[in-house]
């Protein structure tokens, strides 16, 4: 092993057995067998057991820090542990160079009773740190939880934000060469939880390098280097961590199940966007949206785009009414978070109508979108028509580099058009 | 572990026998000893923790032994056991024999249940499991000290001299530490697996109380016959008896036991190293 390669995991692959009765048997039988120096035949699968990490290889070297993101139950924590050594892979070989600190699970060692001083010196015990160390750093711990004149008094009567700030400072101030980050950066209010970057931002300058699992891709591209996308226990992609991100964000479109507010389809055209949502007292109907579609360059209905695609929005409306109306569209993703948005004001008259917004280009994210499109009168008072259109979808490429909701490079008010309806959308393929 | 010291670590599937026998005790007290400050941490958290929500506090560590020795002093005026010749009062004989008894009786019970009661934290940070069996046998030591120190308040109370050996019984107690903690890391181990364990053990305890003459003389008979070969019998007897006569018939009885102690212990302190890893997927 080479000496900058702090970590390397080799075809490492870990079980778990479904059944809490046969994972009893199994163990009696695992432990009587390495007793009488016997291999407990760790990589065969018995009944009732599964694959929990699926042959993973990867290495770390000085200086990175690495990124594990994945659906649950993808493996990611099986993988940390493996790395921290609390259990033996089943086939492979983790070799791990220098100390590791885990900042996993924060404040878990800490007994109810005892009071924030008391807790500081056993959970820093736990966590592997010596006597003399936890003296040198005791008054920074303190310092860094922010606990005020609580420190004499049993964790029992602390807040739930006061329980855990304490269990952040006491794991952040062990000094490892890795440092293993599980899902704890969410912990406490805004203000700790910029506090809890900094500190890492920290180790990081003093040379410690990161395995980090964690559910928010702006902290995983603001501390990995790298990154690892893992699928049922599976890696599926390593190496830029924005392409990780990227994987994982296409793994949660794929594959997640989707929250609809309803599926009433108001159209047979399976190409139109369904109307998933409609306020039907709030507009006067005098201008209605017969059809929604999202189209292409080419002017194709199509439910996939890609960042820098033109995607057209067009309505097709009935109206009673010859006035100067406001349109408002905005584009919303499954959280139910705004993303992009537009007020458009043009002239409609009675009659059938192609309403076009070409946006161009559409510059969202990877996610799932629907769209609003509200019109009003031209003075915001007076609403004809609402709804919410869905769903269509966007891969994020070239264009957009932040991970997050939406981060166009730059803003561009969309063309607007209405034309006659006359002419019908032509029939793409759906997808 | 300094930092400027850059250690390998390698696991691989089955880890433990990576490992020959050569070297392998060595490992396991290097183990032990590395883990001295972790181990006195957790021996202080489990002390204070118990009775800090109590207004008597720690003075329930003496406030338990007052009220056995209360109930001896009862049991002892009524006669209702027939003692033959213990050569002191009857308090005496029972305290010291149960706080002989109850270093292996608690301790084995704490210990039982350490690695349960820790739970997600063994799964979350890898630290020695080993510490936390040591540690719960530290209350059931401070526990016996504490009744040994009433011993000695009873000995003046009753104006009986102790023969000399009393100042050597924590000395003389070590050989059922040493067999405590070495059932002790097996039972934990097990309990972590089959919760059976844990429930079997003061049910065993119990039943073992009575096979073994602690509170009252060894008699013929079948009970006889086992007590014979109840090394418990002779860790709590010969102790006793040197300090109340200054002499034991049972003297090879003791020293055999307590070779039979220690072996337990090194083969159970072994056997945990090498299959503590494996618990945590497990507790």
């Amino acid at each position: 092993m080479q000496s900058d390669v702090l970590v390397s995991v080799e075809h490492v692959s870990k079980k778990y057995c479904k059944s809490i009765k046969r994972s009893m048997a199994y163990a009696v039988t695992d432990i009587t067998r390495n007793l009488l120096r016997m291999s407990s035949k760790p990589d065969r699968l018995r009944p009732a057991e599964f694959w929990a990490v699926d042959d993973v290889s990867f290495e770390m070297r000085r200086g990175e820090s690495v990124g594990l993101v994945g659906p649950n139950g993808s493996g990611k924590t099986t993988l940390l542990q493996l790395i921290n050594g609390i259990f033996w892979p089943d086939k492979g070989r983790v070799t791990v160079r220098g100390r590791v600190g885990a900042l996993i699970a924060v404040g878990a060692g800490f007994h109810p009773m005892l009071t924030g001083r008391e807790n500081i010196y056993v959970n820093a015990a736990i966590l592997g740190m010596t006597k003399e160390e936890v003296q040198k750093k005791f008054d920074a711990i303190v310092e860094f939880a922010d606990i005020g004149d609580f420190l004499d008094t049993p964790v029992k009567y602390y807040s739930s934000g006061m329980f855990v700030r304490l269990g952040f400072a006491v794991a952040a101030h062990c000094e490892p060469d890795i440092l293993l980050v599980d899902e704890v950066l969410a912990v406490g209010d805004a203000r700790f939880q910029r506090k809890c970057l900094n500190r890492l931002t920290e180790l990081r300058k003093q040379g410690v390098s990161f395995i980090l699992v964690s559910h928010n891709m702006q902290s995983v591209e603001g501390v990995a280097t790298r990154g690892i996308a893992l699928r049922q226990g599976k890696v599926v992609y390593e190496g830029d961590v924005r392409e990780a991100i990227a994987k994982y964000e296409l793994m949660m479109l794929r594959e997640g199940t989707v929250t609809e507010d309803s599926s009433e389809q108001v159209w047979d055209d399976p190409n139109a966007l369904a109307l998933v949502k409609r306020y039907p007292g709030y507009g006067t109907d005098e201008i209605r949206v017969e059809k929604m579609h999202v189209l292409n360059s080419d002017g194709i209905p199509k439910k996939l785009f890609y960042s820098e695609d033109s995607l057209t929005v067009a309505a097709t409306v009935t109206s009673d009414v010859s006035d100067k109306v406001r349109l408002l569209v905005n584009f919303i993703n499954e959280r139910g978070v705004i993303c992009l948005g537009t007020t458009q004001v043009v002239d409609v008259e009675p009659g059938r109508w192609r309403i076009l917004l070409r946006f161009e280009p559409i510059q969202l994210s990877t996610g799932r979108y629907k769209l609003t499109f509200h019109v009003f009168d031209s003075s915001f008072t007076n609403p004809y028509s609402n709804g919410h259109y869905g769903w269509f979808e966007v891969e994020k490429r070239h264009a957009v580099n932040v991970p997050g909701v939406n981060s166009p490079l730059c803003w561009t008010e969309p063309e607007v058009a209405v034309v006659s309806a006359e002419e019908e959308i032509r029939g793409g393929e759906n997808r | 572990m300094s930092r400027s010291m850059v250690s390998e670590v390698v696991y691989e599937p089955d880890n433990c026998l990576r490992q020959g026998y050569k070297g392998l005790l060595r490992d396991v007290f290097r183990d032990v000893w590395d883990n001295r400050w972790l181990t006195m941490q957790i021996l202080r958290r489990d002390i204070f923790a118990v009775y800090r929500q109590s207004a008597a506090g720690l003075l329930w560590l003496f406030i338990n032994p007052l009220l056995m020795i209360g109930t001896f002093v009862i049991l002892g005026r009524s006669q209702v056991f027939n003692l033959g010749d213990v050569r002191a009062p009857y308090p005496i004989y029972a305290v010291l024999g149960m706080s002989l008894w109850q270093l292996f009786s608690v301790g084995l019970t704490s210990s039982a249940n350490s690695l349960v009661a820790a739970g997600a934290m063994i799964a979350k940070i890898n630290f020695s499991k080993k510490s936390l069996v040591i540690a719960s046998l530290g209350s059931s030591a401070l526990a016996f000290l504490i009744q040994f120190a009433i011993v000695v308040f009873l000995f003046i109370g009753y104006r009986v001299t102790p023969t000399f050996f009393i100042v050597l019984v924590p000395l003389l107690a070590i050989p059922m530490a040493v067999l405590t903690l070495g059932v002790g890391f097996i039972v934990s181990l097990f309990n972590a697996v089959l919760r059976d364990v844990g429930v079997a053990i003061p049910v065993l305890i119990q039943f073992l109380l009575l096979l073994t003459p602690v509170l009252y003389a060894p008699r013929a008979g079948i009970i006889g016959k086992l007590t014979h070969y109840n090394p418990l019998y002779y860790l709590v007897s010969v102790p006793r008896d040197l300090v109340l006569r200054g002499h034991s018939d049972n003297l090879v009885g003791y020293l055999a036991a307590s070779a039979l102690a220690f072996i337990v212990f090194l083969f159970c302190l072994t056997t945990f190293h090498l299959t503590e890893t494996r618990i945590a997927e497990r507790v």
